[in-house]
């Protein structure tokens, strides 16, 4: 029988194979699979000086990743007043891969400052300064807030002498309110003309809040139709109803009119409530003045999906916390597929909440003559904001100033008709 | 005191007046229903002109053949952000071109379609000053026309946006494979505003309380988005006109004719039934017979029995994904000289049983 020739020399190496069999287990499986864990993320904080001295540095993990999460909590005191310096690095950072810095005053509710590895270093930062004294909580997560990382904790003592406390601007929640009328069935363009409802708004809305509840935002309160009253838009401080002032976001669809054209004498621009009309044309109706100073509160962005509204500047008024509105100088159109458009553009591809309405009106749009706008506070709210509650979001504006940003583009790719 | 005869010449330049005043009016009157017709629409009032231009009977279908390259996209990290300058308009259209070339340059049936820059302006409430500060681009928009039809829907466009020193910050190309497969009916415009009427559009209204005023109607092609199974371009009518706040708007209305219906005499002579089968060019998913006596069906292929002789105009209207066409033919039923052994003999062409004027 004929034998093969290898098989004489098997028993003399078998200790040599199993040797390299279970060091190649042991030492190189083990760092295959942190290769395969490509999104652990490490934060640190440390004393930004010249020569970045280093407080902290201490890593916190996405509970993702493969590796002991409790071992690398940990927790230090420190004095306040110093900047802080948070950044995200990893063994292997992924660029524009969206994560989360998160900053909590009790462990519980967590709020989020920063996304985004930046370029191929795998580096992004998030600088600021914690001068109250108390013990405040960091960690990282991912682009949901969920899956979050090793908590490290900092007890700020206060130093000697006192450094004034200049509380960190309260977090923007995931929240969200819409107001949405559809049904204008009141006599509203004068006798024999009375369609003037919006038909697809309600689902419009419905789709807004669909996209948002998916995203994890919470709703505040949804008014439809005869539901939706001024109070809502934070006319009268002393309403105890529902208004924006609660929500990071809120989205309003309805009709919009540009008074100069409904005559009487009338200026400005003015949201046009269910039972608005024609021979009474300042009721039921909300204008710039009416808001003036008005939004602050939780809320961030107000997006006013109305014909005309930015006519007039002076919506930029209302803001005073708030940061901006997004809305339309020409007349906008009822479109289903915007309100997806524009949170996929918001959410899913981390663009600044600008950028995103920018992209998301330029995509619905183009064959349109449509021009959509902004107001904001401040230039870094307009560059930098993303979309309240997801990602960065930039400081406050001065509620005393007289000035605001705004930027206006053509949708339309060019027909003229 | 007035004399009689002053009466009389007072009397006279009064009636005179009303009488002038009486024609003006009337003439105005019949010059505005010989100029536009006004409709009640879901959309609020639309006027549209009565000297609308004659339709073509006929356009090209287009074959959709998808490539891997259908859309371009491509954005750089700075765009929105400000930049130190901006591209003028007159610069920014052979910049545009030069871009255009690295990514297979502007196709053939592409035409240059606007321009516009873009500015961060500061507004003060106090001064009432509006003034520039961030340049942020200048936006160059490329537009698609098909043997000079204008594709419009999400395609056959190039968007770009221009920074300092014409850098790239922004692209979006959509534009698909397309080839001529023949020509198909297209749907008169009279049969175009009766849709407009119903609210049958594929665009919406705007959220203003505004009439509208079609001043033009173009014929175009409407595309769905890249990422859309779409096998062919199919025609729309575009109205477009005047909003009453001053701005523009249009209304596009689904135009290829396609609906088509066959009948066969079934069975029975009197009462006598009748099969009506869908026969229409695209694959439809909701269909309405009216059969002329008083009945319907939302069926496809019914059955419908009629019980008295005469002539009954049928209409069928069928819907596809993009809108509806509708067909309305006479047939004749003579239900008394008819007898199923003569259908059964001569079922494909009977003799009595015909959609007058039909060419089934």
């Amino acid at each position: 029988m004929k034998q093969s020739r290898y098989s004489g020399h098997l028993p003399k190496y078998i200790g040599l194979i199993v040797f390299c069999l279970l060091t190649t287990i042991f030492i190189f499986l083990p760092v295959l699979a942190e290769d395969q864990t490509t999104s652990k993320i490490y934060i640190s904080i440390s004393e930004k000086t010249s020569s970045n001295k280093s407080l902290i540095n201490e890593a916190g993990q996405k509970s993702s990743s493969s590796a002991s999460a409790s071992s690398l909590t940990a927790n230090y005191s420190k004095y306040v007043g110093k900047i802080v310096q948070m950044w995200v690095a990893g063994t292997n950072p992924i660029p524009g891969e969206t994560v989360l810095f998160q900053r909590s005053e009790d462990g519980i509710n967590w709020c989020t400052y920063h996304t985004d590895v930046t370029g191929s270093d795998g580096y992004a930062y998030y600088n600021y300064t914690e001068s109250c004294p108390g013990i405040v909580y960091y960690r990282g997560a991912d682009v949901n807030g969920q899956n979050s990382g090793n908590t490290i904790s900092i007890e700020w003592l206060q130093t000697d002498p006192p450094t004034t406390c200049v509380p960190i601007p309260k977090c923007v929640q995931k929240t969200y309110s819409i107001t949405c009328i559809e049904n204008y069935d009141n006599v509203c363009g004068g006798p024999g003309k009375t369609n003037c409802s919006i038909p697809g708004s309600l689902q419009e809305c419905d789709n807004f809040a669909t996209a948002l509840n998916n995203a994890g935002y919470k709703q505040n309160f949804y008014n439809k139709d005869g539901d939706v009253i001024a109070e809502n838009f934070g006319t009268d401080p002393s309403y105890s109803g529902n208004t924006l002032t609660e929500s990071a976001f809120h989205y309003h669809s309805g009709h919009g009119a540009d008074a100069g054209k409904i005559g009487f004498g009338l200026t400005g621009t003015y949201l046009l409530l269910k039972p608005w009309a024609i021979w009474s044309p300042l009721s039921y109706t909300v204008s710039a003045g009416d808001v003036e100073n008005k939004w602050g509160g939780e809320n961030k962005w107000v997006m006013l999906d109305s014909c005309n509204i930015f006519r007039d500047n002076d919506w930029g008024q209302s803001l005073t916390t708030s940061h901006g509105i997004l809305g339309f100088t020409s007349d906008s159109g009822v479109n289903l597929t915007f309100p997806d458009t524009f949170m996929k553009y918001a959410l899913n591809k981390d663009e600044t909440i600008v950028g995103a309405y920018k992209q998301a009106t330029l995509d619905t749009y183009h064959d349109d003559n449509v021009t959509a706008k902004v107001l904001v506070k401040t230039s870094n709210q307009l560059y930098n904001d993303q979309f309240p509650g997801h990602g960065y979001m930039a400081p406050d504006g001065d509620p005393n100033s007289f000035d605001i940003k705004h930027l206006e583009w053509k949708c339309r790719s060019g027909y003229e008709w | 005191m007035v004399t009689k005869k002053e009466k009389i010449v007072i009397i006279s330049i009064i009636l005179a007046i009303a009488f002038i005043c009486f024609i003006i009016l009337i003439n105005i009157n019949q010059k505005t229903e010989l100029s536009t017709s006004s409709y009640l629409t879901p959309m609020g009032t639309i006027s549209i002109s009565n000297n609308l231009p004659k339709s073509p009977e006929n356009v090209i279908r287009y074959w959709v053949f998808p490539q891997e390259n259908d859309m371009i996209e491509y954005s750089a990290p700075d765009r929105g952000k400000p930049q130190r300058t901006i591209p003028s308009e007159i610069e920014a259209p052979q910049i545009a071109q030069k871009i255009l070339s690295k990514y297979g340059g502007l196709p053939e049936d592409g035409t240059f379609g606007s321009i516009n820059t873009e500015y961060v302006y500061t507004y003060n409430f106090i001064t009432r000053q509006d003034l520039p500060t961030d340049p942020i681009s200048t936006d160059v928009g490329y537009i698609r026309k098909l043997d000079g039809i204008p594709v419009i829907g999400n395609g056959g466009f190039i968007q770009l946006e221009l920074g300092e020193n014409g850098k790239l910050l922004y692209l979006k190309k959509i534009w698909r494979t397309v080839n001529s497969s023949g020509t198909i009916r297209i749907i008169p415009i009279t049969a175009a505003i009766d849709k407009l009427q119903r609210g049958e559009t594929l665009s919406d209204r705007p959220k203003c309380m505004c009439e509208l005023n079609v001043n033009s109607t173009h014929l175009g092609y409407f595309e769905k988005g890249y990422n859309i199974t779409q096998n062919f371009l199919d025609p729309v009518w575009i109205f477009s006109g005047t909003l009453s706040d001053g701005d523009s708007w249009s209304y596009t209305v689904y135009a290829w004719q396609f609906a088509n219906f066959t009948i066969t005499p079934y069975h029975g002579s009197d009462p006598l039934m009748i099969q009506f089968n869908d026969t229409s060019e695209t694959k439809s998913v909701k269909w309405k017979w009216v059969f002329g006596d008083g009945e319907n069906s939302t069926v496809q292929n019914p059955v419908h029995t009629y019980h008295i002789s005469g002539m009954y105009n049928v209409t069928f209207t069928a819907w596809n994904d993009l809108g509806s066409d509708s067909i309305t033919r006479p047939v004749n039923v003579p239900i008394t000289s008819i007898s199923l052994s003569d259908f059964n003999n001569n079922a494909n062409t009977p003799s009595e049983i015909t959609p007058a004027g039909s060419n089934f």
